[in-house]
């Protein structure tokens, strides 16, 4: 079973892809910040990170930034979820901190999670 | 009594960007869940009232929004307000959103906190807004103490979360922002500020001044302190 590490500060939002995923058969670990989900990826190495942008106390470049810093986190695939505008967040210009999708929660569906999710884990 | 004389309200109002960014979260929050429902064909009560309780808050925000941009406009009638009563009716509005946040609500009213001099629709709706977004940001399981308590010439009333702690500049920038207008997206995580903003000019609304505290340990403390009414002291 495939390992998604959930990084949401919204609790609600985070519980409800988290089942919507789990439903998909993927075991989900959910995190509410950067630092909480560095510890949990220094225990568990997860095949994917879905995160959102804007959290609490630091915005996830700081995680990215750290995760490109060690061999065995670098190749961690990434996929972004923000409500921020998407001429922010170029996936062109994220690539090089392993960010592999963009999806916008304005638009995000299940189906579209998933299949990101399957891109990236394939 | 107007409260607002001479006093400067409304001086920058949020940028639409703001605002609507702002409403953005719970919009977005509101959509999944309905599509949860959706997805899974459930009648899940529990996910149905977060989706309640979500447009709920954006009414909320809405209403607020909506009530600062009249400020300037509008004389508000001062009256003496029973500090105990706001403070009550403040934790019943707010209650079901903190239950249903796994949170608590504790109202904390010292006996001599007696009556302050403001203005009983803006001040519930200040203190609605610090509690709803105390409760917004503190994690599962914890409270939000919702105080009033005399202090010289005045009545403070605080709202203390029990989140996450956050760095001395974000802090700082917070706090220097208060009744000048939300923070840029660069410069903040999460959140504009957008509801300390409306606090603060409802703060200064009503004569009172709206300060902010962070603690040692987790959370915040975010205050306003009003007048003391003087007709008690007649009694």
């Amino acid at each position: 079973m495939k390992n998604i590490l959930l990084v949401e500060d919204d609790h609600w939002l985070a519980a409800s892809y988290g089942r919507i995923l789990k439903g998909e058969g993927y075991e989900v670990s959910l995190v509410s910040d950067g630092a909480s989900a560095m510890h949990y990826i220094e225990e568990h190495v997860p095949d994917c990170i879905v995160a959102d942008v804007m959290l609490e106390g630091h915005t996830i470049f700081a995680l990215l930034q750290e995760l490109q810093s060690y061999d065995d986190t670098r190749h961690i695939p990434v996929i972004l979820c923000s409500s921020l505008d998407h001429d922010v967040l170029s996936e062109a210009r994220l690539h090089e901190y392993g960010v592999v999708r963009v999806l916008n929660k304005a638009t995000l569906t299940p189906d579209s999670l998933d299949l990101a999710i399957k891109e990236c884990v394939a | 009594m107007k409260g607002n004389e001479g006093m400067s309200v409304n001086a920058s109002l949020p940028s639409i960007y703001v605002a609507a960014h702002e409403l953005k979260a719970p919009l977005v929050l509101m959509r999944q869940l309905a599509l949860e429902l959706k997805a899974t064909g459930s009648d899940d009560v529990v996910t149905i009232e977060r989706l309640l309780m979500t447009v709920e808050r954006s009414l909320r925000l809405v209403e607020q929004l909506t009530k600062t941009s009249r400020l300037e406009d509008s004389l508000f009638e001062s009256e003496p307000l029973l500090a105990r009563a706001i403070c009550h009716a403040v934790s019943d509005e707010l209650t079901p959103f903190a239950q249903a946040s796994g949170q608590e609500v504790v109202v904390r009213v010292s006996r001599e906190s007696g009556v302050a001099i403001g203005h009983r629709s803006l001040l519930t709706a200040l203190l609605v807004n610090l509690c709803d977004n105390a409760i917004t940001h503190n994690p599962e399981g914890s409270r939000v103490i919702l105080s009033a308590n005399a202090v010289p010439s005045g009545v403070l009333f605080s709202v203390r979360d029990e989140g996450p702690r956050i760095s001395h500049g974000l802090f700082d920038a917070m706090r220097s922002q208060l009744g000048k207008g939300p923070l840029p997206a660069a410069d903040r995580p999460r959140s504009s500020g957008l509801g300390l903003w409306i606090a603060s000019q409802f703060a200064t609304a009503m004569g009172g001044t709206l300060t902010m505290t962070q603690h040692h340990g987790t959370g915040i403390t975010v205050s306003v302190r009003l007048p003391h009414s003087k007709q008690m002291s007649l009694l």
